[in-house]
Parts: C-alpha cells; sequence; structure tokens
C-alpha cells in the first residue's frame, strides 16, 4: 500500500512530536492531535493513511479510540499502529482485540516506528 | 384486449427480484467476544469496551463479601473488581498468568479474572441451542447459547449482571 499521510494521536507533546520528526523525516506528512476526541475528528476530516496511537491519555484513551475508528465506515479499514509504554503481553493482545494493526511499545527507536509503517 | 402483452414479451420481461438484504442482515453471523470464567465459557458483545490487564493491585474493603476483592485504579478511575469464581462457586482453571477483565465504560464498568484471553468469535442463529443448567445465579442473565467450534458458549447479559451484582457487594 502507498502511505503519505500519518495521523499521530498521543497527549504528550514531547512523544507526539518525536513522532512527529520521525515520520517526516522519513517522507511522510504528518498531522497530529492532542487527545482522543481531536484524533477521531481529524482522522475523519484528513483521511489519514495510517494512525500512530498512544493508548494511555486522559479523556479517551487509545483503545476507546481504536474501537470508535473501527466502528466508523470511513476508518474502518485504516490501519493504526499502537504506540505505548502499556508493554505486558496482555496490552499487546487486548489492542490487536481491539482492531490495532500492530504495537511497538515505548521506548522505540526511529527504526522501529519506521519498519512497523513499512510492514503495513 | 390490445393493452394486453403477448406471451412472449411478457415472458422475456426482467424480473426485480424481491430485496432480500434485511433478512441477510437478521441472520448475518454477529461477533461477540469469547470469555472463560472457570468452565463457564461466556459471551459479550464485541464492542463492550473495557480493557485486559495483569498484574494488578487491588485496593481491599472491609466489610464485603468475599467475592468482593476491593477496588482498582484505573488510571484514576476506580473500578470494582469482583472474583467471578468466586461468586459462582466454581474453580479457576490453571492459567499461565492471572488477566483481569475490566467490561464495560465508565461508572457500569467492573473488573474480574479471566481463565484465559479473550477470543473474538463469530455465531450465527444456526447455531443457536438452548443452554444446559445453568447455577441459579446466572440463569436470568443467559438469553440463550451457541455451540462454536463443538464448545458451549452462553450469551451473556453483562450490563444486567452487573447491575444486579454490585448492590449485594456489602457484607
Amino acid at each position: 500500500m502507498t502511505i503519505t499521510k500519518i495521523l499521530i494521536v498521543d497527549d504528550a507533546a514531547t512523544d507526539r512530536n518525536n513522532l512527529k520528526d520521525i515520520v517526516t523525516s522519513a517522507g511522510y506528512v504528518a498531522s497530529t492531535a492532542s487527545s482522543g476526541k481531536e484524533g477521531m475528528e481529524l482522522a475523519l476530516k484528513t483521511k489519514p493513511d495510517v494512525i500512530l496511537l498512544d493508548i494511555l491519555m486522559q479523556d479517551m484513551d487509545g483503545f476507546e479510540l481504536c474501537r470508535n475508528l473501527r466502528a466508523n465506515e470511513a476508518t474502518k479499514s485504516t490501519p493504526i499502529i499502537m504506540v505505548s509504554s502499556k508493554n505486558q503481553k496482555a496490552d499487546r493482545v487486548w489492542a490487536l482485540e481491539q482492531g490495532a494493526t500492530g504495537y511497538v511499545p515505548k521506548p522505540y527507536t526511529p527504526k522501529d516506528i519506521i519498519d512497523s509503517i513499512r510492514r503495513l | 384486449m390490445s393493452n394486453l402483452m403477448k406471451a412472449v414479451a411478457a415472458l422475456s420481461r426482467s424480473f426485480e427480484l424481491p430485496r432480500i438484504t434485511a433478512v441477510a442482515k437478521t441472520i448475518a453471523d454477529t461477533r461477540w467476544r469469547g470469555l472463560r470464567i472457570g468452565n463457564l465459557a461466556l459471551l459479550v458483545p464485541h464492542d463492550s469496551g473495557g480493557e485486559l490487564l495483569e498484574d494488578i493491585r487491588i485496593c481491599t474493603l472491609p466489610h464485603t463479601r468475599r467475592w468482593c476483592r476491593g477496588l482498582i485504579n484505573l488510571r484514576g478511575r476506580l473500578i470494582p473488581a469482583f472474583d467471578l469464581h468466586e461468586y459462582f462457586g466454581i474453580t479457576r482453571q490453571r492459567a499461565p498468568k492471572q488477566w483481569w477483565l475490566v467490561l464495560g465504560n465508565g461508572d457500569d464498568a467492573l473488573a474480574f479474572p479471566i481463565d484465559a484471553l479473550p477470543l473474538t468469535l463469530t455465531a450465527s442463529v444456526t447455531s443457536q441451542v438452548q443452554p444446559a443448567a445453568l447455577p441459579e445465579s446466572l440463569r436470568a442473565f443467559v438469553a440463550t447459547a451457541y455451540r462454536i467450534d463443538g464448545a458451549l458458549w452462553l450469551q451473556f447479559d453483562h450490563r444486567e449482571f452487573f447491575r444486579a451484582l454490585t448492590p449485594q457487594a456489602a457484607a
């Protein structure tokens, strides 16, 4: 698949900017959202090719946003890569159960992120 | 008579077949989340929300029933943790880990231990069967049962069950 636009959803500004730097350095076009609600709105508006999604967010956690994205006709097939500090087996299993396509645990390297996108 | 079509013309017309989409939808396969609690295999709606946890810390509460293990703090949300094995009087199965499932959203959420990782299952009306004898405490919350891959899965109304269970927690 051809991937151009990537949406990053993370409520931590440092992580958000770090991920943005990584994907733009690799040639992708990044947009960012700082909450689950904003992430849903941007996903519908910008129709990204891939979504990088944090789990631990204040208003709507990544699992819930993932479920909402999968339940929406416009985003149900968009690949979602969870990027999270939750790195137990249960977290990975649950993320995939909620409809995530991939899972990258924190701390990650730029290669981890880019590889997970290129694998799609 | 001149308004009547010739037999050959009438038979060569294209007929619009009745739309069967609605019927097809009702018998379409339904996705469920399959949970195992001891020897009970329960189905809840796939979009029931929640989160899977391991190695949780439970804050115990005094003057509560044995099956009320206490509260867990899930990123600032306090969620009741009920041991449903204890409540139903069933044996815990040997599992490599102790998983806890938080099921439901907001104030309706409740955590309980499960014996295997949740499964995504598909059930159709063709696999529907009558549930066998059930524990009294479960009977009112099981609408029907499905046989999926040889195993009997009970369709479980977890929301009503949680509503009925919570007031009983005080000893």
